[in-house]
């Protein structure tokens, strides 16, 4: 068989095999790390996995932000009704955070 | 010359001790923690979608995991994270008095630590190992990656119980072991959730 008849074969070939693939988009769409033989559960755990892995960075900014403000706001309420306290006694109003507070025996 | 005076017309920096609206060392140990979260996440996703994958789950001939006595451990950990804001709220108070809960912290979180490590033990005789399933090797990687993070942080924990008992305890360290210990507690039923359920 010549070089030519060959590759006229192959072609021939592929496309019934091409055909069944685009019949069955499932199957085709199957990849050796998508375990998609699996069916819907694995679809099912790779889309809850993006949605968590995709919102949780903004909720954790957002949770971070969220108590910067209230402390902010905290402290600014506190300085206004002029309960915060100098730097040389405890800050009751910095809560648990910023200067060292010694403790007594 | 011009120079001069434009330092001069910048804000001072607050002093150190004054009344910072969150110090440094707290920032840097939240950012870390998001990190550290963002990681159990990704092997929270990985392990999910795994399970979900697989066609038969326990993989068959492996040992199932021992869901009550973790709970009585999980028990454990979330007690320490209770003493842990009593220690928070006697340390606003009246510093002294933060030793006792804090101490009660470092025994209930070692407690949770020598449980685990016993149920590791259990686990390994019983034939669930790194090599041996996909659940061995999820399980040994996340909650051997968990039990490391337990242990720093009763490091600080211990390192903050230390320095308040010979009468100083910077605030801000407070402030860190705090934020790390809320983690390795916060983190856990989710871990427990996921791996043991």
């Amino acid at each position: 068989m010549s070089a030519r008849a060959r590759r006229c074969a192959a072609t021939w070939s592929a496309a019934p095999v091409a055909a069944l693939l685009a019949a069955a988009p499932g199957t085709a769409r199957a990849c050796a790390v998508c375990m998609g033989g699996a069916g819907d559960r694995a679809e099912t755990g790779f889309l809850l996995g993006s949605l968590f892995l995709s919102a949780l960075p903004l909720v954790l900014v957002g949770a971070i932000v969220l108590w910067i403000r209230r402390r902010a706001r905290l402290l600014t309420a506190e300085a206004a009704s002029g309960s915060l306290r100098s730097p040389e006694t405890p800050a009751r109003c910095a809560s648990s955070l910023g200067t060292a507070q010694p403790a007594r025996r | 010359m011009g120079a001069t005076t434009t330092l001069h017309a910048l804000p001072r920096p607050p002093q150190s001790g004054g009344a910072q609206l969150v110090p440094s060392a707290v920032m840097a140990m939240l950012i870390f923690v998001v990190t550290e979260i963002m990681l159990f996440a990704g092997f929270v996703s990985a392990f999910t979608i795994m399970r979900r994958s697989a066609l038969v789950w326990p993989p068959p001939g492996q040992p199932r995991l021992p869901v009550m006595e973790t709970a009585a451990n999980t028990a454990l950990l979330l007690a320490s994270g209770v003493t842990l804001v009593i220690a928070h709220r006697a340390f606003r108070r009246h510093a002294p008095d933060a030793r006792t809960p804090l101490l009660a912290t470092l025994l209930l979180g070692s407690a949770f630590v020598v449980l685990q490590g016993r149920e590791w033990v259990q686990l390994l005789a019983a034939g669930l190992t790194m090599t041996s399933s996909t659940l061995g090797s999820f399980f040994y990687l996340v909650v051997g990656l968990h039990a490391l993070h337990a242990v720093v942080a009763l490091g600080l924990v211990a390192s903050a119980w230390s320095r308040l008992r010979r009468g100083f305890l910077a605030r801000s360290f407070f402030g860190v072991t705090e934020v790390f210990w809320y983690f390795v507690v916060g983190i856990w039923p989710l871990l427990y959730w996921r791996l043991y359920l």
